[in-house]
Formats: C-alpha cells, structure tokens, sequence
C-alpha cells in the first residue's frame, strides 16, 4: 500500500517538473523564466523526495533523505531569488515589449 | 540506464562547444560537470563522481571571475561573417571524423587485464586496511601518486601567485555593488546551512577509509566553508601568506607519514594501526586540499577581481 | 569491437568533439574550456575499462562482481589537477588580457608580434 502511494507521489513530481519545463520554453521573459524554474527547484524536488520517504518506510535512508529533504527546503528558494536579485541589481528591467510579446504567445 | 545519461553527455559537451555565445560557457560547463558526475556513479565510481561534484563549484567561480576580467578589459570587436564559413568547417570536421575512424581501427582488441584488480580487492583489507579499496589504493598501494599529486597542486598555486596582480594595498572589506554583500536574506540562511556543512566535510575524511569519500573530497568542502564565510561576512582578511606556510608544511608532513609507514612496514612493532594511518592520511591530505583551493579562490576572488 | 563498450566509445566520441573545438575555437577562454571537457573524456575511458553491466562499487565488506579500483583511485588525483591546472591557465589569459587587452587567437598574435 505504501509502495503505490510513493509511487503516485513521485509521478506527480515528474509531472510537475514535466509543466515547469514546458513553460520554460514557452515565455521568454527573464523574470518568468525565474519563477517558473523555481517551482521545477522546490514544488518538483520536494514533491519527488517525499514520495521517496513514504515508499521506503521508517528506515536509516529515509532519515538522509528527510536530511536533504531539509537543505533543499532552506537552499532552492535562496538560490531562485539570488539570482533574481542580481539580475535586477545588474541593471536588467522588464520592458513593455517583453510583456506584449508574452501576450501574443 | 547508463546509455540514457551517455548520451546526455555527449549533447551537453556538443553544446559547449557549438554555441557561439560566450557566455553561456559557464552554464553548460556546470551541466556537463552535474551529468558526468551523474555518469561516474553510474560507471561504479561514486569517490570520482563525489570529487567531480565538489570541483565543479571552483570551475564555476573561476570561470565566472575571468569572464568578469574578460568584459571589462576586452574591446570585443565584432567581425562581419565570412562567405566561405561551409569549407571552412568542412577540413576539421573531416580531420576530426577521420581521427576517430583511425583509433578505432587501430585500437587493440583485447580484453583488459584483471590481474591486478583480483590482487588488490584480495589482498587490500589484510596490507592496508579498511574497508574502501580505492582508498586503499591511493593511500597504501599508490601513495606515491598522492605524493607528486599534492607537488603538483602546490606547484600550481605558487604558479597562480606569481601570474596573479599583485598590490600590496588592499581593501578588506568588499564593496562592489554585484555581489551579495550586505544582504541578509543570504547570510542568515547560510548560516543555518554551514554546520551542515561542517558536519558532512569531516564525516566524509573521517570515514574515508570505510565508506565512499576521502581526503580529497572532503577538503574541497572545507574551502567550500571559507567560500560561505566570504559571502556571509563579505570582508577577506584572511593572511594568505600563513595558508600557504601551512600547506607547505602539511606536504612534508604527508611525506613523513608515508615514508614512516612505508618503510617500517604494517608488521612491525612500531609501525601505526592500519585505521590510524588511513584516518591521518586522509585528514593530512584534505588539510592540504583545502589550503591549496583557498588560497585559489582568494587569488581569484581578491587579486584578479579589481 | 567485441571487447569495447559503450562507455569508451562514447568517451572517444567526446574526446575528439573537444578536440574539433580546440582547433577550431577563435577564442582562448573555449580552448581552455575544451582541455578541461578533454580531460574529464579520458577519465570517461578510464572508468569504462573496468567496468561491465551489474558492478558494484568496490567498497564494503563483501567484494564480489566489483568495479577496478585502479583506475578509479588513479583518476581521482586527476581531477584535483585539472581545476588547478584550468586556474593556472585562467590566471594567465587574465594578465595576457590586461597587456594586449584581447583574448583571440588572431589578434593576439598580431598584438604580439607588432
């Protein structure tokens, strides 16, 4: 019962990160890019090792996973909004015409 | 499975060297460091696939601060595109094809010998000890490959002091708009991360000799550290001449320990404990792995950045 | 053939891919980007010698239908040495830059020899 509940969880998570990519290559502006590549980052990862956790039970290898479980939680979010954070800091503005562009689209 | 991840790697080192964007160098060289690593824990090699993840963060950060030089300093001048671009890609696609054509008609197609592995995975745990026979190798068998190794990473660095800008003011704090400075989203949370960090550097040189890991590995991490402290605190008052004293008397401390152990033998009544001798070496060498690589990315970060 | 696998071919394979682009490259920062994917191609080949279809790592108490350690223990070194070695290489082309202010492989040779 445990094994197919996992299962369903990280086919979920494939499913995710499936959407993420998608929409990577759909818009091209920078910032949206960002926030979609978070989601594959955090919602994708989290989603995939919980589903991990819950088809091997209580075991040692559960609790590394839940460890890196943990450091994901804390490090994808921060690394997403560096990386946004210079981008503006380095002079990189969303324009009119990258949004009506992502209209047409 | 390995075929998929084969491939993979073949497209991400295509990608480097297609795309006509400099810049997206550093991207691709980051993907095709994460699936070769991938590939070298599919081949059965996690220590290698281990040290290739750990490496790759220091190929980042250089290649990052010369791209930054390269900017700054070079007038990039854009050339008009040339009519004759077909045969001028045409000969060293034909050499390169050609050169592949040749080796493998003239690769020697025999078996590779096994000889030694059967001696080594039979024999390792009584002469050497511990349970990791890579580790085995490289500290007991083959200590005087790690011997030259650790030359020729001091060597190298002494090689980047002396090409690197040299000035002997230098401002301590860092004070560049770019970087993350001053910030505290990113130090707070780094530093919930680092006795993490911490932790798993000295579990992976402490375990070096029963587990996958090392020396190696685990003083990359270590310089990792100082790389967390440099972007939480965001000054560099390190006194790099005293890392490099230290690394250069942690090199003549490995070849003592080597020597000692080498030549009184496993046996004898005043030789170390095999475990003992494994756990120092492997602490001595990521000591002096983790000097060398600061001392790198402080040439880097500090003297070639301004 | 029989005796090759996938894996060396695979790595041959990149090896010269990287080799096209040392010879091909304008620029000096690609060239030492191909010395480094060159490098981690003869590692490739290095593993894929010891290694067929169901290995284990050898590592643990029970050492049966393992991987050569050799060439992994020998490759491990290697890798040390090819950041350093990219570093030692970087290091240079930045001072080249601040003399000649150019990093192609033309003008570079025009500057210096003028």
């Amino acid at each position: 019962m445990l094994s197919i509940i996992g299962n369903a969880i990280i086919i979920a998570g494939v499913i995710i990160i499936f959407i993420g990519i998608i929409g990577i290559h759909k818009y091209k502006n920078f910032y949206t890019r960002i926030l979609l590549a978070a989601k594959i980052d955090t919602v994708g990862a989290i989603t995939i090792l919980i589903g991990i956790v819950i088809k091997n039970g209580f075991s040692f290898f559960s609790l590394k996973t839940l460890l890196l479980l943990i450091i994901i939680v804390i490090l994808e979010p921060l690394t997403s909004h560096i990386i946004a954070r210079t981008a503006y800091l380095s002079g990189y503005k969303i324009e009119e015409q990258n949004l009506s562009d992502e209209k047409d689209t | 499975m390995i075929q998929i991840f084969l491939i993979f790697w073949l497209i991400s080192s295509l990608l480097i060297i297609i795309d006509k964007q400099l810049i997206h160098l550093i991207i691709h060289l980051g993907i095709f460091s994460m699936v070769s690593a991938v590939c070298f824990f599919m081949l059965a090699a996690p220590d290698v696939a281990m040290a290739e993840a750990v490496v790759s963060v220091f190929t980042t950060i250089v290649f990052i601060v010369c791209f930054e030089k390269y900017y700054s300093l070079v007038d990039i001048l854009v050339v008009p595109d040339k009519k004759a671009k077909f045969f001028r890609h045409l000969v060293p696609i034909g050499f390169t094809i050609l050169l592949i054509a040749l080796f493998f008609m003239f690769i020697p197609d025999v078996p590779a010998s096994t000889y030694l592995k059967e001696m080594y995975i039979s024999m390792f745990q009584q002469d050497i000890g511990g349970e990791n026979a890579v580790t085995a190798i490289y500290l007991g068998y083959r200590v005087y490959d790690t011997l030259f190794e650790a030359l020729m990473l001091l060597v190298s660095i002494a090689a980047i002091i002396h090409l690197s800008w040299h000035e002997k003011k230098l401002d301590i704090v860092d004070r560049t708009e770019s970087g993350i400075g001053n910030y505290n989203i990113a130090s707070a949370t780094i530093r919930v991360i680092v006795p993490l960090i911490v932790m798993f550097s000295f579990y992976l040189i402490v375990n070096g000799h029963i587990s996958a890991g090392g020396g190696f590995q685990g003083g990359a991490l270590i310089a990792v550290l100082f790389i967390c402290r440099y972007i939480i605190y965001h000054i560099h008052d390190m006194n790099i001449d005293r890392i490099i004293i230290l690394e250069k008397l942690v090199f003549v401390l490995i070849a003592i320990v080597a020597i000692y152990f080498i030549f009184l033998g496993a046996g004898s009544w005043l030789s170390l404990p095999q475990g003992v001798y494994l756990m120092v070496m492997n602490l001595l060498v990521g000591i002096k792995i983790a000097c060398g690589f600061l001392v790198m990315f402080y040439r880097f970060m500090v003297y070639e950045r301004r | 053939m029989s005796n090759i696998g996938i894996v060396e071919i695979f790595a041959v394979i990149v090896f010269f891919i990287s080799f096209y682009g040392l010879i091909t490259s304008k620029n000096i920062i690609k060239s030492i980007a191909s010395i480094g994917i060159m490098e981690i191609a003869v590692i490739m080949f290095f593993l894929g010698i010891g290694f067929f279809d169901g290995m284990k790592p050898p590592i643990g108490p029970n050492l049966e239908n393992v991987a050569d350690p050799l060439p992994q223990a020998l490759v491990i070194t290697t890798i040390i040495i090819g950041i350093t070695v990219c570093a030692v290489n970087l290091s240079m082309l930045i001072t080249l830059c601040r003399q000649l202010k150019a990093a192609d492989w033309d003008i570079v040779e025009k500057k210096s020899s003028e």
